[in-house]
């Protein structure tokens, strides 16, 4: 019998290494590092930006009308808080707008003396979804003390003009429909439950999470879930030590139902659903509070967006500080059944340093959580996909909760922005395009890079592209080249497309590299609001389950 | 493979304009302000050398072209304020690439793209202004 497992076991893992090893677009997680992000606020908290790499510039646009209002930098390990001088704010719906990548964590709420602080990482623009799930402020869905103390709305943020529409109960009608604008915070109620969409991409939150994205496959983070059935005879399956056998099944109608879990734990469905995590239970408010109910808060829950192509191999955030260890936790949740190995080796670097040298490295097994040594802020990459995620280590005197669901995981992204803050009319202006590589290990080839143009500005013919390869860590130089390209026009974009047969320095990306693009451009004689989308494509070896 | 694709809105705002006309052999530039701006110098790049009255050109560079500038401090432009400007164009043949002209807003240094021109002015002198836009719509058309 040992015998027939062993050889089993060598046939799943022999069959499991090419697709590991397959070049797919799964590493693409929801919660990412980026450049850009619309400001997210329920009280006045501000953003804060974690930032990764030295000498890194962040820009706030506070209306998203195209011209940044303030200026800040940080350095490696760093964190941000954009708070303008004098009486001006971040406001809700603004722009983020960095050059290197950075993650953005914003304080989703702060309840003053009993402090219940409640925290997310806000995905980049480029990742939002144009529908999400919420639930409403339905007494018995919080908590029995939750009654009066949340006025239950949402809130709507969009990078562009935006008609939000609203699914009330999820019965296929439009129950409630309104415009977004660039900048501008939308609020809405929808109890119990509610679909929110439109036909282009926005973020929807309240002061406890960001609405949940549907997927038919889930991991979880912790042991309490809550899930949003989304259509009757929806058929739930939970792998509980993710050995690829199910060890739990259930045929669910409609709403919401809470389950405890182990960590790590996978659940499939055949139909759609949307997946919340539980914060605390009520006992461990209590508990929190001294015991005196007056000052007990919410039962509340966090979007869990963990399916497959929402975890990744590569992650940035705290590793705790001399204060607050064991606050920091990640989660295993592939063995030799669901992935390659055992357990999950990973290694934790100091991003002050940044030299890929790890602090420590440690393994964990599926279905546990590993707490992070308290060096600060690190960078943490693994063999196989791990969750990431923060929450105070209560004990008998504590009187605060903090939790963060999603740490960021790296992505390979491209931004595009204009050398000066302010564009006139007729100018001669200066574009600046970057492609980063923030990961560990994964080198990344076959890059091309298509830069385009709106076609109401001028891209002469054999525009000169000034192209240098550099250093995340140190902006050294790299490598650069000069090249000239032609453009193509199609539809409303002159398209120019730089690949590795234009220059050397163009193909490949090592691990902490980016690509450094200059071009010139002549402005449009006619003021305006214009769009300068970029393209990447590009091979990577990467995770897949 | 993996594609990303990200927009970004961009404003392009009216900050300053320099209408360049011609008349007979004199060049005039028409400047109007719509912001506050500092710095102001009218930059007119030739291909050759030529005559002018009351200034002199220098060597300089246009887009990696080799040039001969004939630059004109202005000072700073409050917001509505207008500028006028000319000189005589006494001899000379090139190719001018007129309002190239530099200015200043919140600390950065901006620069208007000039419209390309042909003088040639001897006994008999010809001036022929046209759009270097219009090479452009060429490209676009497949010209």
């Amino acid at each position: 019998m040992k015998k027939t497992n062993y050889i089993l076991g060598v046939i799943m893992v022999l069959f499991l290494i090419p697709v590991v090893k397959a070049e797919v677009p799964q590493q693409n997680p929801f919660y990412s590092v980026g450049s850009d992000f619309l400001v997210i606020k329920y009280h006045p908290i501000e953003p804060e930006i974690h930032v990764l790499f030295d000498d890194t510039s962040i820009y706030l646009d506070n209306q998203n009308d195209g011209t940044w209002d303030y200026e800040f930098s940080g350095n490696a390990g760093e964190t941000i808080t954009l708070d303008p001088v004098g009486s001006a704010v971040a406001e809700p719906g603004g722009l983020i707008h960095s050059n290197k990548p950075v993650g953005y964590k914003q304080e989703l709420q702060n309840t003053g003396s009993y402090i219940s602080r409640l925290y997310t990482f806000v995905p980049v623009i480029d990742n939002l979804k144009s529908e999400y799930f919420t639930y409403g402020s339905h007494e018995s869905f919080f908590s029995e003390y939750s009654a009066g103390r949340y006025d239950g709305k949402w809130y709507v943020v969009a990078p562009k003009e935006t008609t939000i529409y609203v699914d009330q109960n999820i019965t296929g009608n439009v129950s409630q429909a309104f415009n977004v604008s660039p900048g501008e915070l939308k609020a809405f109620s929808a109890d119990p439950y509610s679909r929110v969409y439109s036909n282009k991409p926005f973020l929807v939150f309240n002061r406890f999470t960001i609405g949940g994205i549907k997927s038919r496959d889930f991991y979880t983070p912790w042991d309490h879930v809550q899930i949003l059935v989304i259509e009757n005879a929806t058929e739930i399956k939970v792998d509980i030590n993710n050995d690829g056998v199910s060890d739990e099944a259930y045929n669910l109608s409609k709403g919401l139902r809470g389950y405890s879990l182990a960590y790590g734990a996978r659940i499939t469905s055949n139909k759609d659903i949307a997946m919340f995590s539980r914060y605390e239970t009520y006992e461990g408010l209590v508990k929190a509070c001294g015991g005196n109910m007056d000052f007990c808060l919410f039962v509340v829950y966090a979007a869990v967006n963990t399916f497959p192509c929402n975890i990744g191999s590569d992650m940035w955030g705290d590793g705790g500080s001399y204060y607050d260890t064991h606050i920091y936790y990640v989660t295993g949740i592939y063995n030799q059944f669901s992935g390659l190995y055992p357990n999950t080796s990973y290694f934790v670097d100091n991003q002050q340093e940044n030299d890929l040298l790890p602090e420590y490295n440690r393994t964990i097994a599926s279905n546990t959580i590993d707490a992070l040594s308290g060096i600060g802020k690190v960078h943490i990459w693994s063999d196989m996909p791990l969750l990431y995620s923060y929450k105070y280590d209560m004990d008998s005197s504590a009187t605060t909760l903090r939790y963060l669901m999603s740490y960021p995981y790296s992505q390979i992204y491209s931004t595009s922005w204009p050398s000066n803050k302010i564009m006139g009319t007729n100018e001669l202006t200066q574009m600046n395009v970057r492609v980063f590589n923030p990961f560990a290990t994964t080198t990344i080839n076959d890059l091309e890079i298509k830069i385009k143009v709106p076609d109401e500005f001028t891209a002469n013919p054999s525009t000169s592209f000034l192209i240098r390869k550099q250093s995340l860590v140190n902006d050294n130089n790299i490598s650069s080249d000069i090249i000239s390209e032609d453009p193509q026009h199609i539809g409303d974009y002159y398209e120019f497309t730089l690949t590795n047969s234009d220059s050397s320095v163009i193909g490949t990306l090592s691990p902490l590299e980016y690509l450094n693009i200059y071009y010139n451009v002549i402005t449009p004689a006619s003021y305006g609001t214009y769009d300068f989308p970029t393209e990447i494509t590009y091979t990577a070896p990467t995770w897949q389950k | 493979m993996l594609v990303l694709r990200i927009s970004y809105s961009i404003s392009v705002q009216k900050i300053l304009e320099d209408n360049v006309k011609i008349k007979d052999s004199i060049i005039i530039h028409g400047l109007i302000a719509y912001k506050n701006i500092n710095n102001v110098s009218i930059n007119d790049h030739y291909s050759e050398y030529i005559e002018i009255d009351r200034y002199d050109l220098v060597n300089s560079n246009f887009l990696v072209e080799d040039t001969f500038l004939l630059e004109i401090a202005i000072g700073d432009l409050k917001e509505g304020e207008t500028k006028t400007i000319n000189y005589t164009v006494k001899k000379g043949k090139a190719t001018a690439l007129l309002g190239a002209t530099t200015y200043f807003i919140e600390g950065e240094k901006h620069q208007l793209y000039p419209k390309e021109v042909e003088i040639n002015i001897s006994d008999n002198f010809f001036l022929k202004l046209f759009s270097f836009i219009e090479n452009i719509f060429k490209i676009k058309q497949g010209g």
